[in-house]
């Protein structure tokens, strides 16, 4: 496949200040984020985030209420969703039933008057890189959900666009699939060197796709960096709550004099905290069991997964938060026993502000990080 | 495929069984009755006696009849092909401003499928009745506004000028038969998912090459049901002509279904009639084989 060539000094894409009102609904607020040439950007966020309104919006298939988007050096606020030179690649496929997988491919080239010869081949070359040559000749309604996505996927690329859209391309697929598809996509983004937007709600796809993760909630973004960025350093609770499975735990207590004091937890050596009163967020890979009576506290077991390389544990704290930790191998416990937890390491610790949310940042000159 | 035990088949075959007796009684019956008295010279005069056998006598007068050729015609050409080809045109491009995101911006979706469902909660007979008076030759409201208007002299005798009878009468049928075509249209262009227009927007497509690729196909087998449908309940019509004009000026309007009514009632010519009938049912038999192996066999294509 031939590559793009990235020798624009522009973004791919760049959007200034986006907003979208439906009547009196704001759906989307305040965006700005560019997108440098040949990145994977996902974008995630709860059901009803805006995250598909804002791929449309980037598509030209709704108009922006204010606001500019621009693709690569051109303002195209105004351009209809054909002039902008995208492609899309649908959560339904939206295959044209009534024509042929090369029907389907050739169809963009063909409006755009491109002559047959070119036609062809970059049907024939898109169909070969997707080993879609054997069903040229059949309809989308011969084929399965998987092929009906490489074809989606081959009608993108035949358009050899400036940027490809994706809505949720791997939801309709079973969980085999969806795997195997995510790592075809990810060689087929390396291959091309497109760059590529990606709409999922599903934030493992996004922390294995993406260079670049936007997290988009109630219609605005409330971080964008790269997967290591939103795991390690969530800007505020949302995020950091968002991203990681199983999620991150919360408990609400107050830090003083350099220890975090909730009604079931402690926890001291907190010196590059401010105090005052504030959320802990730990992760259940950052948690473990600890000997009896020692940790920062205990919990009651609730209910244990069995992963076979490891255990998942759910359970509560006195006051009923609920707490989750991962344990490497098997455990034996029963429901309602108490069990001793602690913590890895203070640096796997975060703290958000109560009121606002946002994630209190340590001192750089704490002693614990030498 | 289900597959049922003996016991079952007859149980099924029992409860059949009085639809098919009504149906037989009523339908299979007369028409071998029919079939039987086209072979006779049977007069509404001497129906005690009965008729002689004749053989094919009554089918060789009509194929050498040219009068009967033009009754055909008037049928096929005019009744059905020019009333049916309207009806579906003007009722799809209607269907289709009914549908339009212009119209569904203005929110006047729901008011205009009211609108469109008028004409069909009128009785044909009704419709019919109307009509007549609206395009009546000295009292009529056509013919009143046109000369107020300026447009004419003198008023225009609609339904009795051999120059304005079949537009007329296909204007009666196309106001009372068009709703049907509408609403089925409608509600097939519901069907379109949205996002193959979309996945067209950003094909590059514009309006035209978005109806031709995307609605067309999936309102085709819609239309072609309600073609055959329409073509069917159309061509053995007797209302529309016989209410409107009784066949007339002189004959100028007589379509088959007036014909039988005709032979049978006005020359008592029973046996001719039932010729005629024999042969209207034949030529609906044609339409019933091409809707049948579309409806059932083909299924719609899978697309509906």
């Amino acid at each position: 496949m031939e590559s793009a060539i990235l020798t624009s000094k522009y973004p791919a894409l760049e959007l200034k200040n986006v907003e979208k009102r439906f009547d009196s609904f704001v759906a989307l607020q305040g965006l700005s984020f560019s997108v440098p040439q040949g990145a994977f950007v996902a974008i995630v966020g709860p059901s009803g985030c805006g995250k598909s309104t804002l791929l449309r919006l980037i598509a030209g298939l709704e108009a922006t209420t204010d606001g500019e988007i621009w693709l690569d050096s051109e303002d195209v606020t105004e351009a209809s969703a054909g002039e902008r030179g995208l492609a899309m690649v649908f959560q339904s496929y939206a295959l044209y039933p009534h024509k042929t997988v090369r029907e389907n491919m050739a169809f963009s080239l063909k409006i755009a008057k491109r002559p047959k010869a070119e036609i062809e081949s970059r049907v024939a070359e898109a169909a070969r890189a997707l080993q879609l040559e054997a069903l040229l000749d059949r309809l989308p309604k011969q084929l399965s959900g998987g092929q009906r996505q490489r074809v989606a996927i081959g009608r993108a690329i035949v358009r050899k666009p400036k940027v490809f859209l994706f809505d949720e391309p791997l939801s309709n697929l079973d969980a085999a699939l969806r795997a195997e598809t995510r790592v075809e996509l990810a060689e087929l983004h390396q291959r091309l060197a497109a760059t590529m937007i990606y709409v999922t709600h599903d934030q493992v796809e996004a922390m294995t796709l993406a260079d670049q993760i936007i997290i988009l909630n109630a219609g605005e973004i409330q971080q964008m960096g790269t997967p290591k960025e939103l795991y390690s350093e969530p800007k505020n609770a949302f995020v950091a709550g968002f991203i990681g499975s199983p999620k991150m735990n919360f408990v609400s207590g107050a830090i003083r004099d350099a220890t975090f004091e909730s009604a079931d937890l402690s926890i001291s050596g907190l010196g590059q905290f401010a105090s005052g009163a504030s959320t802990l967020g730990v992760r259940p890979e950052s948690l473990m069991l600890a000997e009896k009576d020692k940790g920062i506290g205990q919990i009651e077991v609730s209910i244990v997964e069995y992963l076979g390389d490891e255990s998942v544990i759910h359970g509560r704290l006195g006051d009923g938060t609920p707490i989750i930790l991962r344990e490497k191998g098997s455990v034996e416990f029963n429901t309602g026993d108490r069990v001793s937890i602690d913590i890895e390491s203070i640096d796997a610790l975060h703290f958000f502000s109560p009121e606002s949310g946002e994630r209190i940042v340590p001192s750089p000159k704490s002693p614990s990080r030498g | 495929m289900l597959s049922y035990s003996k016991d079952q088949r007859k149980f099924v075959l029992l409860m059949l069984l009085p639809a098919f007796g009504m149906t037989a009684a009523f339908f299979l019956w007369p028409t071998i009755y029919n079939i039987k008295n086209s072979f006779t010279d049977l007069s509404l005069l001497g129906l005690r006696d009965g008729g002689r056998w004749i053989g094919l006598d009554n089918y060789i007068e009509l194929f050498n009849d040219s009068d009967f050729k033009k009754v055909v015609f008037n049928t096929l050409f005019w009744l059905t092909f020019v009333s049916v080809s309207i009806r579906l045109v003007l009722g799809f491009a209607i269907a289709l401003f009914i549908e339009s995101q212009l119209v569904r911006r203005l929110r006047l979706t729901v008011p205009l499928r009211m609108a469109a469902l008028l004409p069909w909660a009128t009785p044909d007979i009704v419709a019919v009745t109307v009509w007549k008076q609206i395009f009546d030759g000295r009292t009529g409201a056509i013919n009143n506004k046109l000369v107020e208007w300026g447009f004419i002299d003198q008023p225009i005798v609609f339904l009795g000028d051999p120059s304005y009878v079949w537009p007329s009468v296909i204007t009666i049928i196309v106001w009372n038969g068009l709703p049907i075509i509408v609403l089925t249209m409608a509600a097939a262009l519901q069907t379109v998912p949205r996002d193959l227009y979309e996945a067209a927007d950003i094909d590059g497509a514009n309006s035209w090459i978005k109806f031709w690729h995307v609605t067309f196909p999936h309102a085709l087998p819609a239309l072609a049901v309600l073609g055959l449908l329409t073509t069917i309940w159309t061509f053995n019509n007797f209302i529309y002509v016989w209410m409107s004009t009784s066949a007339g000026p002189g004959t100028f309007s007589n379509v088959l279904a007036t014909e039988v009514y005709l032979q049978a009632f006005v020359n008592f010519k029973l046996g001719l009639s039932s010729a005629i009938g024999t042969f209207m049912a034949a030529l609906a038999l044609v339409f019933g084989i091409i809707y049948f192996r579309y409806v059932v066999t083909k299924r719609f294509g899978g697309l509906m």
